[in-house]
């Protein structure tokens, strides 16, 4: 089962008006956003100029977005054709052309990218690795839940019925598992993450 | 009530704060929730960095991409989109637009009405390219001619042959001729005044007058 991207509470109060639901989608995904506009562009700030003018012009776009597909998939057109244009008003050939339909594809698990630097690869494989040790470390109960949602993405109904706990329960669960893993990766990276 | 209070009741609104944060996280917030969110990032740095963070260990558990840790465009965005937000709800911003709307509404309709009031000058002489205002140039047709040469060629006495028939016919089709340039450069001096930036630049001349 694909699991939800959990945006369209967040999408439709955006759609609104409202710009903090659009803050929480800014910070949801300007991570992925930089990582794909540098894949065209490699200068850091111009990743960042381009990474802001991508989320500005989808702000604009907003109250055009039907809902056809994902919001990520939308703001992954966006971002790649700001990249693109980006490209062309400077009159440089974009350095890979990625297809636009690609955007969960690119993404492979543990390949090493050719836009991350060594030190972003290390800080990735500790993050990850820290959160590995604080997920073993859980109570089997908070365990439990949270790898029924992240990793087989049942929703909170289908954890509660395969836990046979209530509904309210299954969410203090989740929460409490990612209370946790925030303390411990604070304590093993600290100041490394925001 | 104390500070220590106050402190105290902060730490549990954070914590109610980033439990709805997870929820919204997973799409199995409540209004409740949603509306907690959306106050509590608003406030609070610490609760934007928290579901920042928590974005972070998603990708991360999935083993997805690291995302681009390094930039952080979210207050730059957020306070563009606010200026823009302002610029709309600026009375003059929003006067201008309005005024410009009404000068275009007014001065379209002011051209339909000038053209409506001369049927008589409708351009229908082949070749001739005419400035419509709000519309780019149109070269007219054969189509429906309202021109005076009917009436003309009706009032005309026809005869049958001969040169003086022929003479007859060339003083008609001349005087039709200077009647329709006339008439057409009347027009065109009146359409081309309303629609040019440059109003008061005569647009044509008359070769009659012209070396």
């Amino acid at each position: 089962m694909a699991l939800s991207d959990g945006d369209d509470k967040l999408v439709k109060r955006a759609k609104k008006g409202d710009s903090r639901a659009f803050d929480l989608l800014v910070l949801k995904y300007q991570g992925r956003v930089a990582q794909l506009v540098s894949r065209y562009v490699s200068n850091a700030a111009e990743v960042e100029d381009v990474t802001q003018e991508a989320f500005i012009k989808a702000y604009r776009a907003l109250p055009k977005f039907r809902g056809d597909s994902a919001f990520y998939t939308w703001l992954y057109r966006i971002a790649a054709n700001a990249a693109k244009n980006h490209l062309v008003a400077l009159s440089r050939r974009p350095t890979t052309d990625l297809a636009l339909d690609d955007s969960e594809s690119y993404e492979v698990p543990g390949r090493l990218k050719d836009n991350e630097s060594p030190d972003e690869v290390i800080m990735g494989q500790q993050l990850e690795a820290v959160i590995s040790q604080a997920i073993d470390a859980l109570p089997l109960e908070l365990k439990a839940a949270l790898t029924l949602r992240e990793f087989e993405g049942l929703s909170y109904d289908e954890i509660a019925e395969v836990l046979e706990c209530p509904i309210g329960t299954v969410r203090s669960r989740i929460f409490r598992a990612r209370e946790a893993i925030d303390q411990k990766v604070a304590s093993q990276m600290q100041g490394e993450l925001g | 009530m104390s500070e220590r209070d106050d402190v105290k009741k902060g730490a549990e609104q954070s914590v109610v704060a980033r439990e709805s944060l997870s929820a919204l996280m997973d799409d199995e917030a409540n209004d409740l929730d949603l509306a907690r969110s959306l106050r509590g990032v608003d406030e609070s740095d610490a609760l934007r960095r928290y579901w920042a963070r928590q974005q972070l260990y998603r990708s991360s558990m999935l083993g997805t991409s690291l995302p681009h840790g390094a930039i952080d465009v979210s207050a730059s965005v957020r306070e563009a989109i606010v200026s823009e937000k302002r610029a709309y709800a600026n009375p003059l911003v929003s006067m201008a637009v309005a005024a410009s709307v009404t000068v275009a509404v007014v001065l379209g309709g002011q051209q339909a009405l000038l053209l409506e009031s001369q049927p008589g000058n409708a351009i229908t002489a082949p070749g001739e390219v005419v400035q419509i205002p709000g519309s780019g140039a149109v070269q007219a047709s054969f189509a429906e001619s309202s021109l005076p040469q009917a009436r003309i060629i009706q009032t005309t006495p026809v005869t049958e042959g001969g040169p003086k028939d022929v003479y007859l016919n060339r003083t008609a089709y001349n005087r039709l001729a200077n009647e329709r340039f006339e008439s057409l450069s009347r027009l065109h001096n009146s359409t081309a005044t309303a629609a040019s930036i440059t109003p008061f630049v005569s647009r044509s001349t008359d070769p009659r007058t012209t070396p």
